[in-house]
């Protein structure tokens, strides 16, 4: 019964953060098309596209990561762990790998906000000057996402036997690096 | 002090990867533990690398050629090509393997990376293969090896990266990336020749098709094409920036893929745009942690002591060379292109300086390497999803695989010995973006 809740509050996050990931890809995309357009086709270029677009891509990059913990497809060399089978598996995958992502992730939460806090109030960025603690803020609210996803991992998905942290394989184009 | 935090830096990371832990958190979790056991840095030091790791403009093409290569794709611009290649090709036996690697070398132009290209590729080409009896071994060895091309002929993701970091002109490794891509190309058509005479592989056609054939299979299957040609048009002399000319190239292929072949609408974007958002976060997530790691690498001075430790080895250029190219052999076995990058390039770069490389020389050829280690199991991305798609075991596949390999090896080692070939164009076309020395 918990499981049922926690599920659909969990997938409902991951929904919109997959959203924001896109948007946050959309307006980077946009801003440097319009980079583009001033630099050579009217001839002046604008000044603040290329922060706009940075700073969207910092967010989709650290946001979209944490989709990465919730799907399992943060690669790594899995060629010794995957002859583990049946129970020693989900085990290993639930608690070893879900765990180290936790600890790293609550980490990254900590120091984060100690790094956002001490260098971001005191910095502004070059162009819009706006605190640099909006952009570092990121890095805080992925660890967030990361540990929710994380323990969603340990304590509620029941990891079946193709399951693994293994690059997803896309058929259809995309994909991983 | 140094000694054992090195020492805990990589005996970490060792026991993390064998564990299975993916890789951006292996690389975090033991320069974390690095600094938390054997030094005293502060802490907040890890989160400023890893912001400082992301925050650099030319990787944001990265993204973006994600984009412009899944638009193709969805795009079903590989029917067209196919059209085309029958034209020209389909007389010859084993013609399916040659559109295989043409199909590879153009979808190359738009993609920056090779996993998403095996896997386009690999979707189309690997049951055609299979069902006319081209054997699942060297249909799946075929299209992994075609598809390293992808990362080598630009747009390259690893090139961004290592142009971005290594401080070296993204562009100019873009245009070196162009022939050694062609080269490996047809280096494998040669392969493909061979094997198609001694297995007797089927022709798809019976007889050269006729001038208005062709021209009727070139009039919708060119387009593709422009996107390679406006990239590197548009970073000749240094016009662009890489960045640059990857919206531009987005904007290309939206514009033939809805004026032209009307594959997709507007409706299907948002979900590519997500999709790729997504993908692409994973590797740049890792190339954050990959950031901290090199970073405290560089801090305690690691390249400086290895490349004393060489240079009290060797002094000779070649064998230099030939250490870089071994090194990132095995680096690539067991680990992802843009970790192994990040973390080598500063040592790489030392090297570099004390046997005199030109720095694209020497970024085009660590790139080249690292490409194949794509292919190189346990962790070879390329193998991996052409074996999965062609559900096929890896211990088959090696076989035919094996020539394969050598033969992009001989193009590797033949670029990486020959700099006035791997800079010709270069030189050619962005001249004030190539160091003279």
């Amino acid at each position: 019964m918990v499981k049922k809740h926690v599920k659909s509050v969990v997938d409902a996050m991951g929904k919109w953060v997959e959203v924001i990931t896109g948007v946050m890809a959309f307006i980077m995309m946009v801003s440097l098309m319009w980079q583009v357009f001033t630099r050579f086709v009217i001839k002046i270029p604008s000044i603040w596209t290329e922060e706009i677009a940075r700073y969207s891509f910092i967010y989709m990059a650290m946001i979209g990561a944490s989709i990465g913990v919730k799907r399992s497809t943060h690669f790594g060399m899995t060629m010794l762990t995957d002859k583990l089978q049946g129970r020693a598996r989900i085990f290993y995958t639930k608690y070893v790998v879900n765990g180290t992502i936790l600890i790293c992730s609550i980490f990254i939460l900590v120091y984060g906000l100690e790094f956002a806090i001490d260098y971001g109030l005191t910095r502004v960025s070059p162009t819009f000057l706006v605190p640099m603690i909006w952009v570092f803020l990121c890095m805080p609210i992925t660890a967030v996402l990361m540990i929710v996803f994380s323990l969603y991992n340990i304590f509620f998905e029941d990891f079946c036997e193709e399951v693994s942290p293994e690059p997803e394989i896309p058929f259809q184009g995309g994909g991983d690096l | 002090m140094v000694t054992t935090f090195v020492l805990w830096l990589f005996i970490s990371f060792a026991i993390l990867i064998v564990l299975g832990i993916p890789l951006a958190y292996a690389l975090f979790l033991s320069s974390a533990m690095a600094m938390a056991f054997a030094s005293d840095l502060p802490m907040v030091l890890i989160m400023q690398q890893m912001q400082k790791g992301i925050d650099a403009f030319p990787i944001l093409a990265i993204p973006v050629f994600f984009v412009a290569g899944d638009l193709m794709n969805k795009g079903q611009v590989s029917e067209y090509l196919i059209k085309m290649c029958l034209a020209v090709v389909g007389h010859l036996r084993g013609a399916l393997a040659y559109f295989t690697i043409i199909v590879a070398m153009i979808f190359a132009g738009t993609t920056g990376s090779s996993a998403a290209e095996s896997a386009a590729i690999g979707a189309v080409f690997i049951p055609n293969l299979i069902k006319r009896k081209y054997g699942e071994a060297f249909s799946v060895a075929l299209v992994a090896c075609a598809s390293v091309i992808g990362i080598i002929i630009p747009p390259s993701t690893f090139m961004i990266i290592y142009g971005s970091f290594g401080n070296v002109s993204v562009a100019a490794l873009f245009i070196g990336g162009i022939l050694p891509g062609v080269l490996i190309g047809f280096s494998l058509m040669g392969i493909t020749a061979y094997f198609a005479k001694k297995y007797n592989y089927p022709k798809e056609r019976e007889k050269v098709a006729s001038p208005r054939e062709m021209l009727q299979a070139f009039r919708r299957g060119i387009w593709p094409i422009g996107v390679p040609i406006l990239l590197i048009g548009g970073m000749i002399g240094g016009i662009m920036t890489p960045t640059e000319a990857s919206l531009v190239t987005v904007v290309y292929t939206l514009a033939i893929i809805f004026l032209i072949y009307k594959t997709l609408t507007w409706r299907d974007l948002p979900k590519i745009m997500k999709d790729n958002a997504l993908a692409s976060s994973i590797p740049l997530f890792c190339l954050a942690c990959a950031g901290v790691y090199g970073y405290l690498l560089a801090f305690y001075k690691v390249p400086d002591t290895v490349g004393e430790a060489v240079l009290s080895v060797t002094k000779d250029p070649d064998l230099i060379m030939a250490f870089i190219l071994v090194a990132f052999l095995v680096v690539g076995t067991f680990m992802d292109g843009t970790p192994a990058i990040i973390i080598l390039l500063p040592i790489v770069q030392k090297l570099g300086e004390i046997a005199h490389f030109n720095p694209i020389h020497l970024g085009l050829t660590v790139c080249l390497t690292i490409a194949l280690g794509l292919l190189t199991p346990p962790y070879g991305l390329c193998t991996l999803i052409s074996c999965a798609i062609g559900k096929t075991k890896l211990t088959d596949v090696l076989k035919p695989m094996i020539p394969m390999f050598c033969a992009m090896l001989a193009v590797v080692v033949f670029i990486a010995y020959s700099p006035n070939v791997a800079l010709f164009l270069p030189r050619l076309l962005v001249p004030n973006l190539v160091a003279a020395r």
